[in-house]
């Protein structure tokens, strides 16, 4: 622990977030675009589509039990209804292809393709310290980001270790061990691409393009270690807030999860990434939530019990107060003459429609703020879905990137206008 | 390869049940097939209609692409298995049939044939993250947990170790790096010797929750204490913390109390906050009625773990008086833990990769000497001096740069460990090198690196078909081999997810950590006793035993197990058991924790034992909501299902196993009846479930035969010869799969025809089969 640091953790606060002084000077130019952001979450046992969806389409939307929940920012809201991903059937397995839309991901052949964070992370390079964050609130490092070549990208689970990354300057020492290694990345980086060149006039068609695959990540490894050496050598943002303290209890999702909230804000704030996920999993035990004494896996198994779908509405409920709190968190931060949530598009939705069939039709999706002119409700099809690509080519489009697909999307999803 | 082709041919008219079969035709695509799909597919799968997304007009009759070649594979299995065209419409004449697919079927295997000797059958593939992490523990000889650091491995066709599942990214070599640096952390270390100290210890001495119940929830007896099956408190052994992370060894002196039978003793180890981190059953020992007895055994730790003590069977009552137990307890004398376990020192991991160089002086010759020495085994086979250079090349410029051996030896290590060479399964065309050899033999035995032993072999090109035989003798009694029993089960019976769902705790209340640790087990021990005594592949269907200990015998209602140690049981007809079908881990990893579904546990069936899946769904189906209050049948909501022509197809094959096996419950119970927790009438006593609408287990096979239950429905199975070739057939193309990292291809059927002739004679055994595997022209080519 350092000096400044130790400070601080005594109550000593040095600095406020000045988030100013690490936005790129472009960006605090008047009348520039301003700085667009994006978090993704996907909760894997489902939302239970009783409780959610407005029998009504349009702003008038008469509310729900778990819309009530996010009430308070109801005008920076789109619930769809009637949107799924075409073909991406298979239960559990779907949630793999939560934002990347890959056909099939049951199918003993499946591959997956880049998700919606990664293709916007390839496109903004190493704008920010990191190019997103990957988390998850579970052990293991299963997480909803996908790279170019359909390999998911391992999370980070504990938010100490995030936060000191982001946040914890490291000694003059430490710092130039860090970078001593990446230095060493590279050389070692160049040696094996002179072993991989030499190997590629040794081999047939099939075993090249795997080759070639090893030679490209090289390149990009390369690549990649070079800009984290820049960042490295530059000062971490200060921020006054007390390093998270990992909850090591896996049943308290709920405290999890708003510990990665609390993280994904900061970040968010101090432009340290402008791009998040995290797979909210649900787990094959009794989560912490008062008045829940059942398996949540099996409460999404509900068999249409009653009491079970009450249980589960608990579990539910307490989900959505942590977004809504995440939610009114990125409304209070001011920026950019606005708040955080106008500039951050928030999507929150499950790849189960129905999870006591392990139905994947009829997702359930919200989106928030990010500076569209929201719609309340949109309802499509119940039977004929419209593909929730649309709504990703959307939300490209509002991070200013011109396209008109994304995956099985084509084109902008229809009632949903940028601001 | 004239007779690879004949053979090939004559196993596609076999099937065909042609016999007699002549030289093949010469027919043409134009002259065979053309007309045969015009007048027989085109109704549904031309250009317009694509029923099942298949249309045939786009279909080009060109074999450049392995995908192309799996499609036209697709094609043929149809027309082989007479699913196509569908009963309902006329039958093609079996002159037109048999040269269509003839000419389909000699057109895929040239192409393959011509695929597999210019580039090899099996691509080039990285190791996947177990074969990652057991390959750094045995070239550095260090306990690392590298493989969690690793982005999760993909499944190709149910495996995760053929070519098509081990892509490599940009990630995979920014992890790689990583796991290098905490491996070599590890492996390099210079810390001191920690110290190692041994003591006993007593919960009756304990001053924290044990202690303060002792005479409430805990009973003493003079020598020791005696738990009994409840929650609180927790017997935590809180005297004893892990001072630093390692391997401590424990002993511990048990004995059932009051008991006539033995008691299990479950270990937990790991942190033992309840409300912190991870605690996993790791181990469960007997403890025998009346009879101290120490057992013994070593615990990796992380600093402050310490133990858990658990047992099962009945509770006292969390407020009855001590003194008025009447029933059985686990008693225990006393815990011994010595540790951290040191052994000689600096650790293995020093010794062998660096020997007694001084980290502190070591010179450029040095370095050379070590690393020469960590490349040969590597990169697992012999390397050249040409090759070794750019590695002391960058050691050189390192030791130029920042004057220290260590930092520029590590680098070199590093590099080693993130080259190509290292990181994947390389072999050229054509027949495998020893050393390519000697390493498919070891990734399918032991999914690690090959040994010494083994490498010697490959270097003196001594690894002949009698060598073979011999080593795969050699690695199977090796303890390394448990991976094999458990990676290949994990995948072909998908044990993997065993922790997937969780059984619902009022339907299953008797369901516990034991339970599930017995099921994994139990599978395990089976599969090893089908190896060890080259029993039938048909035993994997039906078998007269069952490996099992006292928590399955009492799960089961098999009467006479005592004791938690695995020992075979001689199976009576009204247990209903026998074969993997019947085992707990496949009926839990085929159920969902709350209600079991016939498609599911029938699909799992064709795909896993037949080794005939069914197609995915069509789209816009939806899937059966389960409804658990009990008033509808799960049959009930299939027929409606089934009575969709386009459903009915594969449901006819899926719904009657599946109907069969709605004798075994979500955790693997035989019921009669299903478990209900609204709308039933006879409430257990001391349940919160009653019994509801009885199980509908009888159905037909497609051929009409019918049966009454999964007994009946395997002995349909296995009295029809085709079916025994069947199912041999599908263990041998997922082991041949497991073993070279490559699906099987269209033109390996004639391989595996090969191996089923010879293992046939043989009364299909498992370990003739694993050498016949081992002999073949597939497992010896690339």
């Amino acid at each position: 622990m350092n000096r400044r640091y130790f400070l601080r953790a005594a109550g000593v606060s040095l600095a406020l977030p000045v988030l100013e002084h690490f936005l790129p000077r472009c960006y605090a130019a008047a009348g520039a675009q301003p700085i667009r952001r994006m978090v993704c979450m996907n909760t894997n046992l489902g939302i239970y589509p009783g409780h959610l969806f407005p029998a009504m389409a349009g702003r008038d939307f008469e509310s729900t039990p778990y819309l009530d929940i996010v009430k308070d920012h109801r005008e920076q809201m789109t619930v769809f209804s009637g949107v799924s991903h075409p073909e991406v059937d298979g239960g559990h397995a779907t949630e793999a292809s939560f934002l990347t839309a890959a056909p099939h991901p049951g199918s003993s052949s499946f591959r997956n393709s880049i998700s919606l964070d990664q293709w916007v992370a390839e496109k903004l390079g190493a704008t920010t310290r990191v190019g997103s964050l990957v988390l998850t609130s579970n052990e293991g490092n299963a997480s909803l980001s996908y790279n170019r070549s359909g390999v998911m990208l391992p999370a980070d689970f504990k938010p100490s270790v995030v936060f000191k990354r982001l946040f914890v300057e490291g000694t003059a020492r430490e710092v130039e061990q860090q970078v001593t290694r990446l230095r060493d990345g590279q050389s070692i980086m160049d040696l094996v691409t002179d072993q991989t060149k030499r190997l590629q006039k040794q081999v047939g068609a099939q075993d090249r393009e795997r080759l070639d695959q090893y030679f490209t990540s090289v390149r990009e490894v390369e690549e990649r270690l070079k800009k984290s050496e820049e960042w490295t050598q530059k000062p971490k943002p200060k921020v006054a807030v007390q390093p998270p303290t990992d909850i090591t209890n896996r049943l308290d999702v709920i405290g999890r999860t708003r510990l990665l909230y609390d993280l994904v804000h900061l970040a968010l704030q101090t432009d340290s990434t402008r791009l998040a996920t995290i797979a909210l999993f649900g787990l094959n035990a009794v989560p912490v939530v008062q008045g829940v004494d059942q398996d949540w896996h099996n409460l999404s198994h509900h068999g249409k019990d009653p009491a079970k779908i009450a249980e589960l509405k608990l579990i539910e409920a307490a989900q959505l107060a942590a977004l809504n709190d995440f939610l009114a968190k990125l409304k209070a931060t001011p920026e950019q003459g606005g708040t955080l949530l106008d500039h951050t598009m928030v999507l929150y939705g499950s790849n189960l429609g129905n999870a006591a069939s392990h139905d994947n039709k009829n997702m359930p999706l919200l989106l928030f703020g990010g500076g569209f002119r929201h719609a309340g409700h949109l309802a499509f099809d119940q039977q004929n879905n419209t593909p929730i690509g649309k709504i990703f080519v959307s939300m490209l489009q509002r991070f200013g990137f011109e396209t008109e697909h994304f995956a099985s999307g084509k084109g902008r999803i229809t009632g949903l206008e940028l601001a | 390869m004239p007779l690879a082709r004949n053979i090939f041919v004559f196993a596609v008219y076999a099937s065909l049940l042609v016999p007699s079969f002549a030289a093949p035709a010469s027919g043409s695509f134009a002259k065979s097939v053309q007309p045969f799909f015009e007048q027989h597919c085109f109704d549904c799968h031309d250009g317009s209609e694509q029923k099942g997304g298949l249309n045939l007009e786009a279909l080009k009759p060109s074999f450049d692409s392995p995908e192309a070649c799996a499609q036209w594979t697709r094609v043929f299995d149809r027309l082989e298995r007479g699913e196509m065209p569908p009963p309902k419409k006329s039958r093609p004449p079996t002159d037109q049939q048999k040269a269509a697919m003839q000419w389909i079927g000699l057109s895929v295997f040239d192409a393959e044939t011509r695929r597999h000797a210019s580039d090899g059958r099996a691509a080039w593939r990285r190791l996947n993250r177990n074969e990652y992490q057991n390959t750094i523990r045995d070239l550095l000889f260090v306990d690392v947990d590298v493989k969690a650091m690793l982005p999760e491995d993909g499944l190709s066709g149910g495996f995760d170790n053929v070519d098509a599942a081990l892509d490599v990214s940009a990630i995979h070599l920014e992890k790689y790096l990583e796991a290098a640096d905490a491996a070599l952390d590890v492996a390099m270390v210079k810390t001191p010797k920690p110290e190692s100290r041994s003591q006993r210890y007593s919960f009756l001495d304990d001053k924290r929750e044990v202690g303060k119940s002792i005479g409430k929830q805990i009973l003493a007896l003079p020598d020791a204490a005696v738990f009994t099956n409840e929650v609180y408190p927790p017997k935590r052994l809180d005297g004893f913390r892990a001072p630093v992370a390692g391997r401590y060894k424990f002993r511990m002196s048990i004995y059932a109390w009051q008991s006539p039978r033995s008691l299990p003793a479950m270990i937990y180890a790991g942190s033992q906050n309840p409300q912190r981190g991870k605690t996993e059953l790791t181990r469960a020992f007997d403890a025998p009625p009346g009879q101290p007895t120490v057992r013994e055994w070593i615990e990796l730790l992380e600093r402050n773990d310490t133990i858990r003590v658990v047992t099962s069977g009945p509770s006292k009552g969390f407020n009855d008086p001590v003194e008025s137990y009447k029933g059985p307890g686990l008693a225990v004398q006393w815990v011994e833990v010595e540790g951290p376990l040191v052994g000689e020192w600096p650790p293995a991991s020093v010794a062998k990769l660096i020997g007694d160089l001084n980290l502190a002086k070591g010179t450029m010759a040095d370095a050379e000497t070590v690393l020469r020495r960590f490349m040969l085994r590597a990169f697992r086979r012999e390397v050249s001096a040409a090759e070794m250079q750019p590695y002391f090349d960058l050691v050189r410029e390192k030791f130029d740069q920042s004057g220290s051996f260590e930092e520029a030896l590590r680098m070199g290590l590093k590099a080693v460990l993130v080259s190509p060479d290292f990181l994947f399964f390389k072999a050229a065309p054509g027949k495998l090198d020893d050393y390519a050899l000697a390493s498919r033999l070891s990734y399918f035995l032991w999914s690690t690196m090959p040994d010494d032993a083994l490498l010697a072999l490959a270097a003196k090109h001594q690894l002949t078909a009698a060598n073979l035989r011999q080593q795969v003798e050699r690695m199977l009694a090796d303890p390394k081999a448990q991976a094999f029993t458990n990676n290949f089960t994990a995948l072909w019976l998908k044990l993997r997810d065993i922790k997937a769902t969780m059984p619902d705790k009022k339907l299953y209340p008797e369901f516990d950590e034991l339970l599930e640790w017995s099921m994994v087990s139990e599978t395990h021990e089976f599969f090893d006793e089908v190896l060890r005594r080259d029993l039938s592949l048909l035993s994997f269907v039906q078998s007269d035993f069952a490996m099992l200990n006292s928590r399955l015998a009492e799960h089961y209602g098999i009467p006479g197990v005592d004791g938690l140690g695995f020992r075979k049981v001689a199976l009576q007809p009204e247990w209903h058991r026998g074969g993997v079908l019947t085992q707990a881990a496949v009926l839990k990893v085929t159920a969902n924790g709350t209600n079991t579904s016939p498609v599911v546990r029938g699909a799992f069936f064709l795909d896993r034992i037949l080794g005939r899946p069914a197609p995915a769904p069509p789209k816009n189906v939806p899937a059966i909501e389960p409804d658990t209050r009990g008033a509808t049948t799960i049959r009930a909501q299939l027929e409606k299902h089934r009575d969709v022509e386009l459903c009915a197809t594969c449901h006819s094959r899926i719904d009657p196993p599946g109907a069969a096996l709605e004798s075994y419950d979500v955790i693997g119970g035989f019921r009669e009846k299903y478990r209900a927790m609204t709308d039933y009438r006879n409430r257990v006593p001391g349940r919160q479930y009653g019994y509801g609408l009885p199980c509908e287990t009888d159905a037909a096979l497609t051929d009409g035969r019918k049966f009454a239950n999964l007994d009946e429905f395997k002995s349909l199975l296995l009295s029809d010869a085709t079916t025994r070739d069947q199912i041999a057939r599908n263990v041998t193309e997922k082991l041949l799969t497991y073993a070279t990292g490559h699906a099987l291809d269209f033109a390996d059927r004639a391989a595996v025809t090969d191996i089923l002739n010879r293992i046939k004679t043989k009364n299909y055994g498992l370990r003739t089969l694993l050498h016949e595997v081992v002999q073949s022209s597939t497992f010896r080519n690339k």
